[in-house]
């Protein structure tokens, strides 16, 4: 392991709709303590959010840079409208280096790097290279890829960077139609931005009452958090060299630590899953589809030999 | 031909073929044996023989035949959708509708003259999306997802002028399509790379009292009253619990119909209808096919559209009708 | 018994009355015929996985088990579906008739529940996909026993017509009533929408005055 060049732990970007205080204070915290390389900015799910925050972005983005953090502004998932396509536009022509979750925005980002986000379809070599012609150099693994498909892909783009969702509930599936409206028997119009109620994301179950998936906004989401401590050795010596993780409400500087701790060998994988699963009880871990299996599911690590 | 409306009808096996031919159709779509498109259940789909007969049948009736290879290629694995690509071309396709960035770019470069047709699958729902497709592939139609209304439709085609086929009966997803992981969350198996969602072999339905439970994996999906229409557990179309309240919360078991926007699609500079339903039987093909052919002929002569429209509403998913995003009111 | 009478006997009642050896003897010979005439629908079933499909015609007193795969298929009649399974199909006869003739679309008739299916869902979709590329056609299969001029089976073949079309129409009915009722809802529901739209257009413009309250504090907070 000490041969390999040193992972990097990346912050997504905040999938929930959190009131500005919180979003502040949530990045102080990130830039003067958490050991995060990257991270990312911006509206990745429903762009009606954008204007509530999007003031603060150039202070908080200021703040990161100065405590040696690289700063990508996340774009959303869904472009349908001319005025989200502007926006991604102005960031790009700002010169600011752009995540882009929606295909779409191949067509603005021609001649510069950019970063190809979790929710952007590349399961194989030759997409890859699409997207590579096009720009990126940062490539996230969409999170139904089984260890070896991620292996695979990263060995095909070992001159780039590859990056895998490592922590936080899974993003299932994206729509037109706010769900967070719909539970509220209101619509996408006139949502009220009940999707600010839920700051981890609204439960959903099966009707016999076990948990399923959190709603968010127009985002389907799993229950379950995806937390893959015990695959990052594996995942790293296949190539992968960013972990993401999915800010969340539980101490997010904590769970920076114990992902950088167990990169770097200091901490055991039990230790820290026992530590994380403390502060996320009783919400299960999960990691289905790096082993191909049902995405819902949890595979406990094979005992090392 | 001038035609009102192209009329593109699902083609699961070779008999369903012959039957949507027969019944009028102006193209069909259909797909081979295996992962490389989206309706990938057994018994299904054709082998390169059937494919051959099948494009002869249509030919001599004056009929179109688009090959899907519409899902997504998985790592160190293109060979099935390359293989696809070369069978169907060899074959004499029509078109290919094609969604995932690589194929289009083997399709595209190594078959210049092979039209493309953008699949649902790849999700383009904006004039920024279609331009990128077809700037960089040179597709030649799109297949508009689902959640577009009849003026965005009308938008999109004004902008970009490009040929828009629109999806006109049959099921529909309410999750943007080709990215949508509910079913492999709850089965293991991949609606992108697979092209199965909600695959039978992980289907069970089970009967308590004079209810009936169905099931995806171990994922209770609903719970069907004495009155209650069946569906089948599509994990979008689930009854879920949320704050206690039992809801279709994604969207509720129903067929999209859009015959009473006909004309408004029509306006808005729509080039064909795409009827859904490979997985369908023959008698459903027959049924819908020949009902569209017979409306669609009514309104190019100026006649009023025929009583069978009507009976239509029965074949629907969970026995109700929707225009779905058509109409504003959806999202 | 006289081997004319069997195709109306199909279709009728009295095939409740027949004894289970006999209206075994008589599926046999339907069995042959059928492999005889689709010879790549038998392949394909013998290609399966050995299974067993219960058959439950709720209109008879009989149940029958479907086997196939590995040997040749066989439908043998049964008092009781009581022994392992790996799906069960359950409706009225000249359903399941219609269905196996590919006249009847198997997904309406499931999302109605006029037919049921429990157990092994992929089993009977296979089943169902291998009967749709081959056209089974029961009454020319009859025609091929017993001649094409006998009277009897034109007579069951208009009676079978008679029962498809009836089921066509009930279907057609039971979905008429379900939106009959739907529609009287409907115009309540409308008004009931417009005062909801009115409700939400004052919570709207409530909402927006509490997040200027808001924010209002907020600012005076931080300040």
């Amino acid at each position: 392991m000490s041969n390999l060049p040193k992972s990097r732990l990346t912050l997504g970007p905040i999938l929930f709709h959190w009131p500005n205080p919180r979003r502040r204070d949530f990045y102080a915290r990130i830039a003067d303590e958490a050991p995060i390389d990257c991270v990312y900015l911006g509206e990745a799910v429903c762009s009606k959010r954008l204007p509530w925050f999007e003031k603060d972005l150039p202070e908080i983005a200021e703040r990161l840079l100065r405590a040696g953090k690289e700063v990508v502004f996340s774009t959303p998932a869904l472009i349908t409208t001319e005025q989200e396509a502007k926006e991604v536009q102005a960031f790009i022509e700002a010169g600011k280096t752009v995540e882009i979750n929606d295909l779409a925005c191949l067509a603005l980002v021609r001649g510069r790097r950019f970063v190809s986000g979790p929710l952007i379809n590349v399961f194989h070599e030759r997409a890859l290279d699409v997207l590579r012609n096009h720009g990126a150099w940062r490539v996230n693994m969409p999170v139904e890829l089984t260890a070896g498909q991620i292996a695979t892909l990263a060995r095909h783009h070992r001159t780039g960077e590859t990056e895998v969702f490592a922590f936080g509930r899974q993003p299932l599936a994206i729509s037109q139609r706010c769900y967070h409206a719909r539970a509220h028997n209101l619509h996408k119009d006139n949502c009220q931005f009940v999707c600010g109620l839920d700051a981890d994301g609204l439960e959903v179950s099966e009707l016999n009452g076990r948990a399923l998936f959190a709603i968010n906004g127009t985002q389907t989401l799993s229950h379950g958090f995806l937390v893959l401590l015990d695959a990052l050795a594996e995942l790293q010596a296949a190539g992968v060299s960013h972990f993401r993780l999915s800010p969340h409400t539980l101490d997010m500087v904590e769970v920076a630590w114990i992902y950088r701790a167990v990169l770097d060998g200091t901490c055991s994988v039990e230790e820290a899953n026992a530590r994380l699963a403390e502060r996320i009880a009783p919400i299960p871990f999960i990691n289905g589809y790096l082993h191909a299996r049902p995405g819902r599911e949890w595979q406990p690590a094979r005992p090392s030999a | 031909m001038k035609t009102y409306l192209e009329l593109v009808c699902p083609a699961g096996t070779p008999a369903a073929l012959r039957a949507a031919v027969d019944a009028g159709a102006d193209a069909v779509y259909c797909g081979f044996q295996d992962c490389t498109n989206a309706r990938n259940y057994p018994g299904l789909n054709f082998n390169r023989e059937e494919l051959q007969s099948g494009i002869a049948y249509a030919h001599a009736r004056g009929c179109r035949v688009f090959v899907a290879v519409n899902t997504f290629a998985r790592a160190g694995d293109f060979g099935p959708w390359q293989r696809a690509i070369d069978d169907a071309a060899a074959l004499g396709a029509d078109a290919v509708i094609v969604a995932d960035l690589g194929v289009l770019d083997y399709a595209a470069s190594t078959y210049p003259q092979l039209r493309l047709h953008l699949s649902v699958q790849a999700a383009a729902a904006s004039a920024l999306a279609i331009r990128f497709y077809r700037e960089t592939f040179g597709i030649s139609r799109v297949i508009l997802p689902r959640v577009l209304a009849v003026e965005e439709i009308a938008a999109l085609i004004g902008e970009t002028n490009i040929e828009a086929e629109v999806f006109a009966f049959g099921s529909l997803g309410t999750m943007v399509e080709g990215r949508c992981y509910l079913s492999s969350y709850m089965t293991g198996r991949s609606p992108s790379m697979d092209g199965v969602c909600a695959p039978a072999e992980h289907v069970s339905y089970q009967e308590e009292g004079n209810c009936l439970v169905s099931r995806l994996g171990e994922v209770m999906i609903n719970r069907f009253g004495p009155d209650e229409p069946a569906a089948y557990p599509t994990p979008c179309k689930g009854r879920y619990l949320v704050q206690g309240r039992p809801l279709y919360l994604f969207e509720e078991p129903m067929g999209l119909n859009v015959i009473p926007l006909l004309a408004e699609l029509k306006a808005a500079g729509v080039t064909a209808l795409k009827i859904e339903g490979r997985q369908r039987s023959r008698a459903y093909v027959s049924k819908v096919v020949g009902t569209f052919r017979a409306i669609l002929d009514s309104i190019a002569q100026g006649k009023p559209l025929p009583a069978e429209a009507a009976e239509l509403a029965v074949m629907a998913e969970g026995g109700r009708e929707t225009f779905g995003a058509y109409v504003r009111g959806w999202r | 018994m006289a081997e004319g009478e069997f195709p109306v006997l199909l279709v009728s009642n009295a095939l409740a009355l027949l004894p289970a050896p006999i209206l075994e003897r008589a599926i046999g010979l339907l069995l042959a015929v059928l492999a005889r005439k689709h010879p790549r629908l038998f392949r394909t079933l013998a290609a399966h996985p050995p299974c067993a499909i219960g058959i439950e015609p709720i209109d008879l007193p009989h149940r029958f088990v479907l086997r196939y795969g590995g040997a040749l298929p066989s439908l043998i009649p049964t008092g009781t579906l009581d022994q392992p399974l790996n799906a069960r199909v359950k409706g009225k006869l000249e359903t399941l008739i219609g269905l196996l003739e590919g006249r009847l679309d198997s997904d309406t008739l499931f999302f109605s529940r006029e037919i049921v299916i429990t157990g092994d869902t992929e089993t009977v979709l296979s089943l169902r996909n291998a009967l749709e590329r081959d056209s089974v056609d029961l009454f020319a299969i009859a025609m091929a026993l017993f001649g094409p001029a006998n009277g009897l089976v034109r007579r069951a073949a208009l009676t079978l017509e008679r029962h498809l079309m009836m089921t066509r129409q009930h279907l057609i009915a039971w979905h008429e009533a379900l939106h009959a009722s739907r529609r009287e809802e409907a115009s309540l529901a409308a008004r009931c929408a417009r005062l909801e739209a009115q409700l939400q257009e004052a919570n709207a413009r409530l909402a927006k005055l509490e997040a200027r309250l808001r924010q209002r504090h907020l600012a005076r907070e931080t300040s």
